[in-house]
C-alpha cells in the first residue's frame, strides 16, 4: 500500500505543479491580452487557449483536493458514531467515490479516442485539443488512486485493527 | 415509475448519502448519472458522464473562479487584512463598539478581494478579535460581530458562489458582481447600526478604543492605497465593460502579486501557500459543479422543476409570499449545508420557479445567497461560528452563538428590505455597460 500511496502522492504533486503553472500561464496570458488589446491589438485565441489551459488547472485543483481530503462533504452525522461504524461509513462513501470517477474515466477513453479521430483541435490557431483531453484523463486515473489509497487506509480500521 | 417518483427517490438517495459524509459534488454526479439511466438509457447516461465532466473544466466562462481565488489567496497570504482593519480601526475605533464596527468595516473591505465567507471570518477574525479583547470587548460581541461580518464575503464581489449561481442559470457574472455590491455594503451598515444600538443600550459591550487624530486616520488609507486601487480598478473595469469577469479575474490576481511584491509582503514561501490554497479551493468548487451539472440534466428529466413551477405558480398566493416560502426553505438548508452546493443542488427546482413568478434572475441569485449567509451563522452547523471558534479557542460555542443573535435579527431586516425593494441590487446592473 505504501507503494500506491507513493505513486499518488508523487504523480499528484507533479500535477498540481503542471496545473499551478498554467494557472501562473492564464493570468499572464489574459493580462497581456488585455495590455495588448489597450493599445489597440489582440493576441488571436487568447478565449480558445484560456478554455485549454484551464482544463490542466482544473483537473490537477480535483485531485490536489482529493490529496488533501478536501472535498465538500457533511460529516456532522457521521463524526457522532462510534469509531468502527465511521470507518464502515467513510469505506463505503470512498468505494462509491472511487466506482464514479473510475466510470467516468471509462466512459471518457471512449470519447478521446472519438475525438482523436476526428482531429479535433480549436477553432482559430488549431491547437489539437488531444494533449488536454489526454491529461484530463490522466487525472481521473490518478484521483481514482487517491481514492484507493484511502480506501485502503481505512480498511484495517473497517476489520478492528 | 414515473420521473417525477424517480426525482423524489433520487433526492432522498442523495441527502441519505451526503448524511452519510459523501462528498457533495460526489453524490450529485453518482445520483444524476444513476437518475439519469434510469430514465433515458444506459448509452446516454454514459455519454453524458464522459462529455459533461470535461465540457465543464473547459468552460471559459468558469476560468473566472481560480483566477479570483488566486486574487483572493495572494491578498490573504500578504496580510492586506491587517491594513483593512488598521484603517477601520483609526476611524470608527474612538466610537462605543467602534472596534466591532471596524471590524464589520474591514469585512467588507476584504470581502471586495476575497471569494469566500470562511476566509473573510477567519482573516478578520485573527486579526481583530486580540486588539477587541485588548480593549476588554465582550467575546459574545467580539465573536459574533466577526462570524455575521465574515459573511459578507460571498455577498460583495468577487464571489465564489455568485459565481457558481451566474454560470449554472447562464446568468450574466458581471452583472450578478454588481448587483451583490450595495447589499453587501447596505449589510455591513445594518450590523454597524446593530452593534451601535447594542453598545448604547448597554455600553459595557464594547467600550471605547483609542483615538487618533486626522493625520494619522488619513495616512491610514496610504497603507491600503494599492488594494483600494486594484478593487477599484476591477469592479470599475467589470462595471465600464473593459473586462469580462475571467479578465477581472486575471487582473485582480495579477494587481495583488504585482502590489504584495513592491511592498515586500510576498516572497516564494508565500506565493507557493497561495497557489495551493487556489488549487484547493478551485478543486473543491469543480468537484461540486461537475456533480451539478450531471444532476441538473436528471433534474430536467424529470421533470419536477417544471412541475413545481406550474403547481407553486397556480397557488392562490402572491409571488412574495411563495418567495418568502423559498427562501425559508433556504435558511433551513442553509443550518447543515454549504452556501455553494445548496444553491447547485436547489437552482434546478426553484430557478424555474423564480422565473416563472416573474422575479428577475439576477435579484434571485441576490436574494438567495444572502439568504444562505444567515445559514452560515445559524446552528446546528453555522460554519463560520466553527470557523470563530477555531481562532478564538478560549470563547465557548454558546457564547458565540449568543453574539451572533442581534445580527441574525438584522439580517432579516435585511433580507426584507430586499424583498421589498429589488432596485437596491438591481441599481448597479442597468449603469452597466
Amino acid at each position: 500500500m505504501d507503494y500506491l500511496a507513493n505513486i499518488a502522492r508523487r504523480t499528484g504533486g507533479v500535477g498540481t505543479a503542471i496545473g499551478a503553472s498554467f494557472l501562473i500561464g492564464l493570468v499572464l496570458l489574459i493580462v497581456a491580452n488585455i495590455v495588448y488589446r489597450f493599445f489597440g491589438g489582440v493576441i488571436a485565441g487568447t478565449y480558445e487557449l484560456t478554455e485549454l489551459m484551464v482544463v490542466v488547472v482544473a483537473a490537477s485543483a480535483l485531485v490536489y483536493t482529493a490529496l488533501e481530503q478536501g472535498h465538500v462533504a457533511i460529516n456532522i452525522i457521521v463524526s457522532r458514531f462510534p469509531q468502527r461504524a465511521r470507518a464502515i461509513v467513510e469505506s463505503i462513501t470512498l468505494a462509491i467515490g472511487l466506482g464514479l470517477w473510475a466510470l467516468v474515466a471509462w466512459a471518457n477513453v471512449g470519447l478521446i479516442r472519438e475525438k482523436a479521430l476526428d482531429g479535433e483541435a480549436t477553432l482559430l490557431l488549431n491547437v489539437p485539443v488531444f494533449p488536454f483531453r489526454l491529461f484530463w484523463e490522466f487525472s481521473l486515473i490518478i484521483l481514482c488512486l487517491v481514492l484507493l489509497v484511502y480506501l485502503l487506509k481505512v480498511f484495517p480500521r473497517v476489520i478492528g485493527k | 415509475m414515473s420521473p417525477v417518483t424517480v426525482g423524489i427517490v433520487g433526492f432522498v438517495v442523495l441527502f441519505t448519502l451526503l448524511a452519510l459524509g459523501l462528498p457533495i459534488g460526489f453524490g450529485m454526479l453518482g445520483v444524476g448519472f444513476a437518475g439519469f439511466w434510469y430514465l433515458v438509457s444506459q448509452t446516454a447516461a454514459l455519454s453524458k458522464i464522459a462529455t459533461s465532466p470535461f465540457s465543464t473544466v473547459s468552460s471559459y466562462d468558469l476560468a473566472v473562479l481560480p483566477l479570483f481565488l488566486l486574487m483572493a489567496h495572494i491578498t490573504f497570504v500578504s496580510g492586506l487584512s491587517r491594513d483593512l482593519y488598521n484603517l477601520a480601526a483609526k476611524w470608527l475605533g474612538r466610537l462605543r463598539g467602534g472596534l466591532a464596527m471596524a471590524t464589520v468595516g474591514a469585512c467588507a473591505g476584504f470581502a471586495a478581494v476575497s471569494a469566500s465567507s470562511l476566509a473573510t471570518a477567519a482573516t478578520i477574525g485573527q486579526v481583530a478579535l486580540p486588539e477587541m479583547k485588548k480593549y476588554k470587548y465582550q467575546p459574545a460581541l467580539s465573536t459574533g460581530c466577526v462570524a455575521a461580518g465574515g459573511t459578507i464575503g460571498i455577498l460583495i464581489p468577487p464571489s465564489a458562489v455568485l459565481i457558481m449561481y451566474g454560470i449554472i442559470t447562464e446568468t450574466s457574472i458581471g452583472k450578478l458582481f454588481m448587483a451583490g455590491v450595495v447589499p453587501g455594503v447596505l449589510e455591513a451598515l445594518f450590523y454597524m447600526a446593530t452593534i451601535y444600538i447594542l453598545c448604547w443600550w448597554k455600553p459595557s459591550l464594547g467600550p471605547q478604543g483609542p483615538s487618533f487624530s486626522l493625520r494619522e486616520k488619513v495616512a491610514a488609507f496610504g497603507s491600503c492605497g494599492e488594494i483600494i486601487a486594484l478593487i477599484a480598478l476591477v469592479l470599475g473595469g467589470l462595471m465600464i465593460g473593459w473586462f469580462t469577469p475571467t479578465e477581472a479575474g486575471a487582473v485582480g490576481a495579477f494587481g495583488a502579486f504585482v502590489f504584495s511584491l513592491i511592498r515586500g509582503r510576498l516572497n516564494w514561501q508565500k506565493f507557493k501557500q497561495a497557489i495551493l490554497a487556489t488549487m484547493k479551493t478551485t478543486g473543491m468548487v469543480y468537484g461540486i459543479l461537475i456533480g451539478a451539472f450531471v444532476f441538473n440534466y436528471f433534474m430536467a428529466v424529470t421533470t419536477i422543476p417544471f412541475m413545481l413551477a406550474d403547481l407553486v405558480g397556480g397557488l392562490p398566493l402572491p409571488p412574495l409570499a411563495i418567495m418568502g416560502l423559498v427562501l425559508i426553505v433556504y435558511l433551513l438548508l442553509g443550518c447543515i449545508m454549504d452556501a455553494g452546493a445548496m444553491i447547485l443542488l436547489t437552482i434546478p427546482i426553484f430557478f424555474p420557479l423564480a422565473l416563472t413568478l416573474g422575479f428577475d434572475p439576477i435579484w434571485f441569485g441576490i436574494i438567495i445567497v444572502r439568504v444562505c449567509e444567515m445559514g452560515m451563522i445559524t446552528p446546528p452547523i453555522g460554519i463560520n461560528v466553527y470557523v470563530i471558534a477555531g481562532v478564538a479557542p478560549d470563547v465557548p460555542m454558546q457564547t458565540i452563538f449568543k453574539g451572533i443573535i442581534p445580527f441574525l435579527i438584522a439580517d432579516l431586516f435585511h433580507v426584507m428590505l430586499l424583498l421589498f425593494v429589488p432596485a437596491i441590487a438591481l441599481f448597479l446592473p442597468t449603469l452597466m455597460s
